[in-house]
């Protein structure tokens, strides 16, 4: 198990990483998601070894690391761009870290047979790493991460370089062999489908700080913060006030409340999907944007108070209303979140 | 059109030079007769003086590469404070003129060394002057491509189980190949061909071919032996050049995934400082002490330190070894120089412009046949003004100009080689702009090339300028006993004994060495300035 405890790591006089605390579990997929600039490579450099810590430990099994160097961590790590040894084939990629184990050529042989396999590149030792598309050295990069049988994989942006949907595709299969493997893993990636996709749970990073650590499918429906929630690609996020009986008042109009908000909240938040047009809906607004965006429609919706933040809505309609258009809408209760 | 006058200026005063020397060698009085050749070959000094030649290239160029490569590392990899000054200040001793580096070695090494060293007519003393000289081409050509190799490479070697020094052997070096190749094959051309350091360090015990053709010529007065020798020396340069270039197309191949990416990063641990401090020490005591000791036997006078040295060069008193004064030899240097700069900017910037701007076999062969002189060394060049020049209508050998154009000759490859990266440097797009906002194509031309060449020429004739005053070797053999230019006359101040000659010989070479690095300095950085070179 991978433990992380008040870890500092500095370039210069820019902090990367300020009083990180963070465990991997066993077999548990952690994925790490941020804006770039986050500090989320450094956090895996700094677990890896290439980074020396200002402040802090990481332990493993309740061991500290501090003097073990980067060879000897038994830790995987795939970086974004792959960095492909460019004077050796496949097999030549695949089997250096047998080579650094000293693991006899035929088992080796035997071993990169079997992780190209895993990959879905059976039959590729030969080819030469130019020769590769950018999914191919994906694969390469990883088979030959998983090669040494780490104790430990972590992947930087791993899908970051390729188109959207080949991007598709290899999540879903990344997905499947990470289940496979059993393995402990950290995902870093900026993109939140992605993190949602693979992490069991999910570490928020932002500027060098853990913002929060949550179980996947907690990050999504009740997202902790602001922050977070727009992150997430959540933006209908507005001061409330408690009106009179059962009411909320916010920006866009007064809601029915659905059970009292704890006490310390002042922000909430409605999520996109919950929105719908009501002819007697509380609600009411021009719609300044309708983007198609092939399973759901998104529109923004401005209410006549030109202060309001703009109101995002996602319908699944066959007709949804065109710009211009003036609208009632209803909030879906289950919609709303109460953020500090 | 524009190629005519570089083509007839190389081949008046290199090719024809070069076929009159195999001819001379292989038509001996006017008939031909290649066995001549081996009459010469077959005399068991000859076999002695080519081995020494070549292990000693081989020793020199495999000793500068292991110790110039973690200075590479260092430079290519760390950011610390005075990064650039130290690296501009390393190649100091690559351009100085090899008399300034052969009195330096001696005012370290030899009897009158301050430290006590004796190491003159030793083959140490050699091979130091050897690697002092050539560092800066394997810190040059092998830490610019290491600045470019990926460090996450390594760091990814690293995770798969590769301690430092197995990333850097299995990763890091098979990368880096290309340009291990490149300076290697550079600096065994220098120490092959080296002249001066051996004539100076080495004493009446070691001489490579270059030193033995001088020898044989003005020594011994046997132009024969000269000759044969000479043409050995061309056989083994032009099968030096031939084995560099079939490997280097063979290495070419791998090198299109480099990424180019900034990885130099400031040191981070106490072992990351120790090393960078370790190698900068040793490049400061390797290439500061011996230049340190230079100025210092220059201002060392009986019981103390003062100018006299360097007022003893405007007076009198040497005038035995030199015929004349020796301030009239930093006159005759710099006439020497201005006249060279003048005959090679203007044909220097023509061929470069050819080369730059057509692009081609034909190019490409000008190109090849403008290196020539480079690869085959100053001494040469001297050598075959003097036995083909007589042959002209016009007897050059008397003429003032001669020394000019010979330093012109050596200058040139350098000059295009600087100025043609800087011409095509100017982006297509940036004239294609200049076109779409209204400029016709000779505005376009003179508001973008035209900065360029200027700022090229200035860097040509800098360049130029430079060279020919630290020349020795042509010059060694064609300059007029009363006229010598300062080269010539620290050599022979230092063949003379005595300690007021051999003091005025450290002054003179101080003076050489600071009039040299100062217009060397202000070249490069003009270079980085608009290349943007590590």
């Amino acid at each position: 198990m991978l433990r992380l405890i008040g870890v500092e790591v500095r370039y210069g006089s820019t902090v990367a990483l300020a009083d990180l605390d963070l465990e991997v579990l066993p077999a548990e997929q952690l994925a790490v998601l941020g804006p770039s600039g986050s500090g989320k490579s450094t956090l895996l450099r700094a677990v890896a070894g290439l980074e020396p810590l200002a402040a802090g430990r990481i332990e493993w099994d309740g061991r500290d690391l501090a003097g073990v160097p980067p060879h000897r961590r038994e830790f995987g790590l795939m970086f974004q761009d792959y960095a492909l040894f460019p004077h050796r084939d496949v097999a030549g990629n695949v089997a250096f870290g047998l080579e650094m184990h000293r693991v006899a050529p035929a088992d080796a042989s035997a071993r990169v047979a079997e992780v190209l396999e895993l990959v879905g590149l059976a039959g590729y030792q030969a080819r030469q790493i130019t020769q590769l598309s950018g999914g191919e050295q994906q694969r390469v990069a990883l088979a030959r991460a998983l090669a040494p049988t780490p104790r430990l994989l972590m992947l930087d942006e791993p899908l970051g370089a390729l188109d959207r949907a080949l991007r598709t595709r290899l999540l879903d299969e990344l997905a499947g062999l990470f289940a496979e493997l059993a393995l402990p893993i950290i995902y870093v990636t900026h993109d939140q489908e992605e993190a949602l996709a693979v992490g069991d749970r999910v570490a928020v990073l932002r500027a060098g700080r853990l913002e929060t650590v949550l179980p996947a499918h907690e990050l999504w429906h009740s997202p902790p913060n602001e922050f977070v929630a727009r992150f997430m690609g959540l933006n209908n996020v507005a001061q409330f006030a408690l009106g009179d009986g059962n009411e909320l008042t916010t920006p866009w109009g007064r809601l029915p409340l659905d059970g009292r908000p704890p006490a310390d909240r002042t922000r909430l938040l409605i999520r996109p999907d919950g929105v719908y047009p009501d002819a007697n809906g509380p609600l009411h607004g021009v719609v300044v944007a309708r983007t198609f965006r092939g399973d759901h429609t998104s529109l923004v919706v401005r209410s006549d108070d030109q202060q309001a933040p703009p109101l995002e809505m996602h319908l699944r309609v066959a007709n949804p209303p065109s710009v211009g258009e003036r609208v009632r809408l209803r909030i879906d209760p289950s919609a709303v979140h109460f953020l500090p | 059109m524009l190629a005519a006058p570089p083509l007839a200026f190389v081949g008046l005063f290199f090719v024809f030079p070069v076929v009159s020397i195999l001819l001379y060698g292989l038509a001996p009085g006017g008939v031909f007769d290649p066995a001549a050749i081996f009459d010469v070959l077959r005399r068991p000094f000859v076999l002695d003086i080519a081995w020494f030649t070549l292990w000693q290239a081989v020793v020199s160029t495999v000793l500068t590469v292991i110790v110039a490569l973690p200075g590479a590392y260092v430079f290519a990899r760390f950011d610390f404070p005075g990064r650039r000054l130290i690296g501009a200040l390393a190649i100091v001793p690559f351009v100085l003129p090899t008399i300034v580096v052969a009195a330096a070695f001696l005012a370290l090494l030899g009897p009158r060394s301050p430290l006590g060293l004796r190491l003159e007519h030793t083959i140490w003393a050699i091979l130091l002057a050897h690697v002092f000289y050539n560092y800066a081409v394997v810190l040059r050509v092998v830490g610019g491509l290491w600045s470019q190799l990926d460090p996450r490479l390594e760091e990814q070697a690293r995770m798969l189980g590769a301690t430092r020094w197995q990333a850097f052997r299995t990763v890091a070096l098979p990368l880096l190949r290309p340009a291990i190749a490149s300076a290697a094959a550079i600096v065994f051309l220098f120490t092959f061909t080296s002249f001066g350091v051996i004539l100076l360090l080495g004493g009446p015990r070691f001489a490579t071919l270059e030193v033995e053709i001088y020898r044989q010529t003005a020594q011994l007065l046997d132009l024969r032996v000269a000759a044969t020798l000479a043409i050995l020396q061309l056989a083994a340069l032009a099968a030096l050049l031939f084995i560099y270039s079939r490997y280097q197309q063979r290495l070419a191949v791998r090198q299109r995934l480099v990424t180019r990416r900034l990885a130099a990063r400031p040191v981070r641990t106490r072992a990351e400082a120790g090393f960078v401090i370790a190698n900068l020490a040793f490049v400061g005591v390797l290439l500061g002490l011996p230049l340190a000791m230079l100025v210092e036997r220059s201002m060392a006078v009986s019981g103390g330190y003062g100018l006299d040295n360097f007022i003893a060069l405007f007076e009198g008193s040497a005038r035995r070894a030199l015929f004349v004064p020796p301030v009239e030899a930093i006159r005759n240097s710099l006439l020497f120089a201005a006249a060279a700069t003048g005959i090679c900017l203007p044909l220097g910037l023509l061929a470069a412009a050819v080369i730059a701007y057509r692009r081609g076999p034909l190019a490409n062969l000008f190109d090849a046949l403008l290196m020539l002189p480079l690869g085959t060394s100053a001494v040469i060049v001297g050598f075959g003004f003097l036995i083909a020049l007589g042959r002209l209508p016009i007897d050059l050998r008397v003429s003032p100009l001669l020394i000019p154009i010979a330093h012109a000759l050596v200058a040139l490859p350098f000059i295009v080689r600087t100025t043609v990266p800087l011409m095509r440097s100017v982006d297509q797009r940036l004239r294609d702009a200049a076109a779409v906002l209204g400029a016709s194509p000779p505005r376009a031309w003179r508001a973008i090339d035209l900065p360029i060449i200027g700022r090229a020429a200035l860097i040509g004739a800098s360049f130029a300028f430079a060279v020919s005053l630290g020349e020795f070797g042509a010059t060694l053999f064609i300059v007029r006993p009363d006229a010598p230019t300062m080269p010539i006359a620290i050599f022979r101040l230092l063949s003379q004994p005595g300690a007021l000659a051999f003091g005025q010989a450290m002054a003179m070479a101080s003076v050489l060495m600071l009039v040299t690095a100062v217009s060397v300095l202000v070249f490069d950085r003009f270079r980085s300035e608009s290349v943007g070179a590590i």
